[in-house]
Order: structure tokens, then sequence, then C-alpha cells
């Protein structure tokens, strides 16, 4: 499987040119499932102001979902990962009556510790259920489409398409509908939110359950594109750090950007360097926005 | 049954000198440090490189504390300058790709590790020697105990626990918060690579899945629950760690109907939860530090 | 005393603050007021280190403090207190006091090993001082008390307080008397006075006009991020334009 986070692309193209854009292809895929995660991070980290640890795990949670409803019970792949991405949104919001709303009022640190506690106890839940051994989503096998001078499989096409077509969703969401004005206000500023009547409560169950939703979605493509073991989400919380740092914290074009630079970045790295450094790839780019540009690039 | 009990006691103790370094991150200036178990490892490999190739046994962990040390200053630097998220996320970063390069690099025995390893007090009869290595990690953890101590009640432990409760104050009364929580990051991971070093000479061998991420969270937790008083964070972090690591072997009496690794996913849970309840309930853990009282001025007690 | 000179700083190519200039002497009592947006806290946070200004610059008895970081800011003797109260909630009330004392040598990482003679001489002696402080305040008897466990009026007062014993030079107070009850306001305002008269200086944000106008000798109002007047309260008060701005605004 032409896996955008273990190894690059399967077929060895000829030329620096072509190597370079194949790896960038690559990075892109990564890049969306990336950015729907980051998407979901920073938009709890606007609103709520401390970063979501267990984010990692949600993504892994969504793809064990669809891997039951597809592998498990027979149903078809689209529509299994529609209902896990339900499932796995409304189970976010359930973490945050749970977990974070009886902290309100908080300090930030405190919070970011429940975050902590709600990712272990999430990776404990699905090992327990699963297993740790690997799972793979009933995908055929496909070979690889020529778009030009780049190849690409069908399911990384999907992949994109679908990270797309939910940003375009969400961009509906967040800047046209009343709901997503009222969020928008509330993460930027709350005091002047809370005087104008808007239901805080509602709208952070709102951004809880959005958030859930892109990230659950996130997952879903990337048990597509990789092997699914209780881990998986996790090791992509690297790179969704970084993205969202990138991007500047709060913002969501920002993350989009961020997360496709860095997949891209991640990728393209492993024409040099072994693939297994791609983390530090990630954190490098961590570190260096950090020095140069700490709040990001697009910060409010 | 008493070698059983001295084993489990032992890697408590180093547990608890973990404990010790990471409450004073966290417990007293508020740090944040989800790379932590990454010093360790750095303590660990460093004194077990030193003896392979020759150094004394005594100047291993010596500069294995001292590496740590100084492996946390770039870290602090980098993300203290920000708010604690980023030492969080840089630190965990850094713990991942701290292990990265171990697993990848031949110097460092790879993902087999290294073996062979000079143990302690090895002139010694070998029935006198766990009791030996025991109580030479309980002076350590009762000198750091002290030491500890000694920090905390000064005006600079103080300092510290103001920032743990407002950087922006402590900056706006013209103090230097960033200063104070560089060092203490580097005093705690230093003690972090001070067990470390420790860690590799009791065991003789070390390999990169013993110093999993999760290890940090099981500290973490240990510290939260025993509070920020250095007895409470050892006491916890000792038999917390001590009880998530012995549930290993329960599998073995087949007590609950289920597999070992089943059992590890359920420990993974309970400190999950664990975690979730102490922030709710009882944010400050078992023993938290307790101030001094001040009495009215007049002749002075002690001042 | 404190200069500033044509601060300017825009976000997003809004000029929220648009050259603003103003002037305290020591010994003053001086107050920024203005409508909602004016942009006065974005003032203040250029003066005292949280934003850097795109222009312009603020000067300390004449020494140049642009864009200094904030602990820099508080360490030149430019003290600063919080809207929402920033106390050390896990600290006693008189460990908060005795936090701000500068210069101590027990705060030195090396002298905690060795000093002890010195350090316990200065904490005898911040003792005293953090006891006067109470005194002054009124608060002497919660001085082992858990700071979390204040009110909202003594957590103010508190941080009155901890500025005074970090021996400052001028006295941001940013909004001092917000949500706090008539009573306790007046207790605030007397301090501020009496604190005047032992030669302290003061500048202070506030809305509360009542308050503002009976305790400060001089004004600035400020509206759309530009100093619209100053002058005493009495000549403030009746102004057409700075009427108008507040006016305008609701």
């Amino acid at each position: 499987m032409g896996s955008a986070l273990d190894g690059g692309p399967r077929l060895p193209p000829d030329g620096v040119a072509e190597t370079l854009l194949q790896f960038s292809v690559s990075g892109i895929v990564l890049g969306s499932m990336v950015a729907l995660a980051s998407l979901g991070l920073t938009l709890i980290w606007g609103i709520e102001g401390f970063p979501n640890i267990a984010q990692g795990d949600i993504l892994t949670l969504a793809a064990y979902l669809t891997f039951t409803f597809s592998a498990g019970l027979g149903l078809p792949l689209g529509l299994a990962g529609v209902i896990a991405i339900g499932l796995t949104a409304v189970a976010v919001l359930a973490i945050y009556f749970l977990a974070f709303r009886p902290l309100k009022g908080a300090p930030l640190v405190t919070l970011f510790v429940a975050s902590i506690g709600v990712a272990l106890a999430l990776r404990g839940v699905i090992g327990f259920v699963w297993g740790t051994e690997l799972h793979n989503y009933p995908l055929t096998v496909s070979r690889d489409v020529s778009l030009g001078i780049v190849h690409i499989n069908p399911v990384d096409l999907v992949v994109v398409l679908s990270a797309t077509t939910l940003v375009a969703i969400l961009y509906v969401f967040i800047y046209k509908t009343r709901i997503g004005t009222e969020m928008r206000a509330v993460a930027d500023v709350p005091q002047l939110a809370r005087v104008s009547g808007i239901n805080s409560e509602r709208v952070l169950q709102a951004a809880w359950l959005v958030a859930g939703a892109v990230t659950a979605t996130a997952g879903v493509l990337l048990g597509a594109e990789i092997d699914v073991d209780p881990q998986l989400g996790w090791n992509l919380l690297l790179a969704m750090f970084a993205a969202t740092t990138l991007g500047g914290v709060g913002s969501l074009p920002g993350a989009i950007i961020g997360a496709v630079v860095i997949g891209i970045a991640m990728d393209v790295s492993t024409v040099w360097i072994s693939p297994t450094y791609k983390v530090a790839v990630a954190f490098l780019f961590l570190a260096l926005v950090l020095l140069v540009r700490p709040r990001g690039l697009f910060a409010k | 049954m008493a070698d059983y009990l001295v084993a489990l006691l032992m890697f408590g103790a180093i547990y608890a000198l973990l404990g010790l370094g990471l409450n004073l991150q966290w417990g007293h200036t508020g740090l944040v440090n989800l790379g932590f178990v990454a010093f360790f490892a750095v303590g660990a490999y460093t004194s077990a490189l030193l003896t392979l190739r020759g150094a004394p046994l005594v100047v291993g962990p010596a500069v294995g504390l001292v590496v740590a040390g100084l492996v946390a200053y770039p870290i602090g630097r980098l993300s203290l300058r920000l708010t604690d998220d980023y030492l969080a996320i840089v630190s965990f970063g850094f713990a991942q790709v701290v292990q990265v390069l171990i697993i990848n690099s031949d110097w460092t025995g790879g993902n087999n590790g290294l073996t062979g390893i000079t143990r302690l007090f090895r002139p010694f009869d070998i029935e006198v020697r766990p009791y030996l290595q025991l109580g030479l990690v309980l002076v350590l953890v009762v000198i750091a105990l002290f030491l500890l101590q000694r920090l905390t009640a000064s005006p600079y432990g103080r300092l510290l626990r103001a920032i743990r409760d407002s950087i922006d104050a402590v900056d706006s009364l013209g103090k230097n918060s960033s200063n104070y929580r560089l060092a203490t990051l580097m005093i705690g991971s230093a003690l972090a690579g001070l067990a470390g070093g420790i860690y590799a000479h009791y065991i003789g061998y070390i390999s990169p899945d013993q110093f999993d991420s999760t290890l940090s969270f099981f500290v973490f937790t240990g510290i939260v629950i025993g509070g920020s008083s250095h007895w409470g964070a050892a006491v916890g972090t000792l038999i917390f760690v001590s009880l998530m690591e012995s549930t290993r072997f329960l599998g073995d009496f087949n007590i609950l109907p289920v597999t070992d690794s089943q059992f590890a996913q359920v420990r993974l849970l309970l400190v999950g939860v664990i975690l979730i309840l102490l922030m709710q309930f009882r944010r400050q853990g078992l023993w938290p530090y307790r101030y001094r009282r001040r009495t009215s001025r007049g002749p002075h007690a002690d001042g | 005393m404190l200069t500033v000179d044509a601060l300017k700083k825009s976000f997003g190519g809004l000029n929220v603050v648009d050259g603003c200039s103003l002037n305290v002497e020591r010994g003053e009592i001086v107050g920024l007021i203005g409508p909602n947006g004016a942009g006065k806290t974005t003032l203040f946070n250029l003066v005292v280190g949280g934003l850097t200004p795109d222009g312009g610059d603020v000067f300390l008895n004449r020494r140049r403090i642009t864009g200094w970081p904030s602990h820099r800011v508080g360490a030149s003797g430019l003290l600063r207190t919080f809207q929402i109260p920033q106390l050390f909630e896990d600290l006693s009330v008189i460990e908060n006091l005795l936090v701000a004392r500068p210069n101590q040598s027990g705060e030195r990482f090396w002298n905690v090993w060795i000093r002890f003679p010195r350090i316990h001489a200065e904490e005898a002696a911040n003792e005293d001082l953090a006891w006067s402080v109470l005194d002054f305040l009124s608060m002497t008897a919660v001085a082992n008390d858990l700071a979390s466990s204040l009110s909202g009026g003594q957590k103010k007062l508190l941080e009155l307080g901890r500025a005074l014993m970090a021996k400052p030079l001028l006295v941001l107070l940013d909004e001092p008397v917000a949500g706090v009850n008539p009573v306790l306001a007046e207790q605030i305002a007397s301090r501020v006075r009496k604190l005047r008269a032992d030669g302290y200086t003061f500048l202070i944000i506030e809305h509360n006009m009542e308050f503002i106008m009976g305790l400060a000798d001089r004004l600035y109002v400020m509206a759309n991020g530009r100093i619209l007047r100053e002058g005493s309260p009495a000549d403030v008060r009746t102004d057409r334009a700075v009427l108008d701005a507040y006016l305008g605004v609701e």
C-alpha cells in the first residue's frame, strides 16, 4: 500500500524533479489527514484555551470503529466511515461532559492534564476492546493511477478529496451559519461574547461536537492509509502540534496550511533520510517555528 | 519472597528518584515535562556507554546526571519563553526523537540495546549485593529529599511556587521567570539522569522499550496522586509506579479472566481515569506541600 | 517620571493605538479613561511589556524602556496590578507579599546552600515590612490564609500591597475597582491617596467615573486609539468632545 506515513509511494520514479513531485503528492495526502486532525485540535485550543492531547486517540477510535463496521459487520466502507464519524463525535461530546466541563474555570494546565488522562483512558479502552494486533480495512489493493508525471493511488485520491470536501463543509459551517459565527466570537473575544447574550455552553458543546467529527474523519481516512493499531493517532500527535503551531493556534486556515507544509516536508525528507526519522522532521519544524515565529503564521 | 520484595523496593526507590525530579518541575514550578522519560534514558545510556568503554563505575551515573541536565537546556530555551503548553509539546516531541535516534543508531545497540553493563557492587558476595544496592539507592533518595527540601523551603523555592501559580505576576514584579523555570527543568532532568544511570547498572542491560513514553505518564500520575510535598511525591511514585509495573506479574496468577496484554490496557485505562478524577476532586494530591506559617512581628522565632 | 511618546500599535490593519503620548510626574495620580475599545488596555500593555509597539517610545525617568520584556520593566521600578488579580493562589497572603521583594539573596540558587545568616536576616526584615503592609491594608488577620480564600476585594488590595513591596517608582493600576462594591472602592481610593502623600506615583486605568474623578489629579481621555483630551477632572467632565466620545460609542 502506497502509504503516506510508512515509506512513501512504492514506484520509484526517475529524475530529481519527478521524485520530489511524487513525494510532494504523497506529502499532500499525509498533509490532508493531518490538516483535518489539526483543525480539530486548533478549534478546541482556540475556544477552550488548551491543547487536547486526546486528539490522537480520537483519531484511533474512529479508525477502529470504521474497521469494525466494515470488516466486522460487512457494511460498505463509506457507510462504515460515516457511522464511525458520527459515533466518535458523540463520544467526544460525552468526554467533554465527563472530563472537561466539570473543570470549567480551572487553570488551563489542569485541563491539559485531564486531557492526558482522557488520552490514556481512551487508549486503554481501545486496546482492551480490540486488542493490539494490526488490522486493516477491507480495501482491495488497486493500481496507481497516472496524473501526468506523478502516480497516485485511488485511495489517496479519495483521501484528499474527502478532506477537501470536509474543509469546504467546515468553512460554510464556521463562516455562514449562526452557530459557527458564535463559535468564532467565543474564541476571539470571550467576554464580549458573554455580554452579547451568546449561550456559551451551547457553543462549547457545538465546538466539541464539530471538532470531534472533523478529527474522526481524519481518523477514518488515516485507517485507509495505514495499518490500524492502538498507537495510530498518537503517532500523529507531533505532526499535528507542529502544524497547529506553524499555522498559529486558533487559526483554521493556518492549521490547514501548516499541515500541508509539514506533510510535504515529512515525505520529501525521505528522499534524503530514512523514513523512520520522519517524526524528527516534524519536531525540527516545531523547533524552527518556536525559534523564529512562535505565534505562527496566522496567529490572532 | 525476600528477593522479590527487595527487587520491588529497588525499582520503587529508583522511581521515587524520578518522582522527586518531576515533582520539582511540576509540583513546585508548574512545568509540564511530558518527555521526562527521555532524560531517564539519556542518563542510562550515557552511563552504560561510558562504563562499557572502560570508565569506572562511579563516573557513569555522575556523568549521566550532568549530561541529562545539559540536554534539558536547549529544550528549555526553546520552549520556556512561551506558555507551558509548548514545553509539554516540545518535550513530548523531544522524547519521540530521542527514542527514534536510539533505535536507529548502532552505537546505542539499536533495538536490541546494550548488555553486559557493569553491575553495582560487583566485587561483593552475591547474597549481600541486593541489600547494598538497595541501601545505595535509598541513601540517594534521602539525600535528594534533604537537598530538595532545603531548596524549596528557601525564598528560591517560594519563588518557584509563585511561578507555578502565575508566571505573569512574577514577571511583573521584575523577576525573570524563564531563568528559574529553565533551572528547574535542568535540575529535575539531571535527577532523572542519575536515576537512569543507577537503573542501567542495576539491571545490567538496557533497551529502548524500557524507556517507553508511558513511564513518563506513570511517574506523572504518581506525583499527582502523592502531592507536591517531596515525601508525597516520592511515596506516591514509589507505590503507584511499582503497582503498575508489578501488576505485569499478576497475570501469572490468573486472578482475572484477562490476558497479560489486556491487563496492560486496563492499567492504561486506570491511570487515565485516576488522572481525570484527581484533576476534578483533588488537584493538589494526597500530601501537598505545606507552607510555613509566619508569626506576627516582635522577637523573631525562626526567620 | 513616565513619558509615553507617540506610541503606535496596529492589529491587522486596525490602528488600535494611534500615536498616543502622555506624561506622569512624580507624586501625581494620573487617570486614563475612555470608552470601551478605545485602546486603553493595549496602551497599557505596550508600556508594561506585554506587547511590542510598532512605533513610538516609552521613557521611565528618561531611560528608554520601549519594548522591554515585562520582567525588565518590573525590575526598573514600574509595577503593575492586574485587572483580574493574578495572585499566587496556593501561597499564603503574607507569602504573596514576601515574593514581591526584589533582590533577595535567598532567591539566588547558590546562596540557598551557604548564605544562611544573610538569608535569615533578609527574611526577617522583609517579614517586618510585609506585616506593616498588611497593617496598612487592614489584612493582618488573614496573613497566613491561602490567597485563594480571599474575597475579590481583598485580592485587589493584596495586589496593591504586592506592588508596594516591590519598591516601585510608579504603580500602574489596571481597573483597580472593577466589580468592587462602593465601600471597598472608597477604601482603595483612600489608601491610594495616603500612599501618594508618602511619595508614591500612580497611573490608573479605570471605568468607574466616580472613583477616578474623585482621585486623579489629572486625566487623559482616550478614544479610537488617540488621546482626545488631557486635563483636570473638572475640565474633562464638561468637555464636549469627551462627552461625544462616550455617547458616540453607546
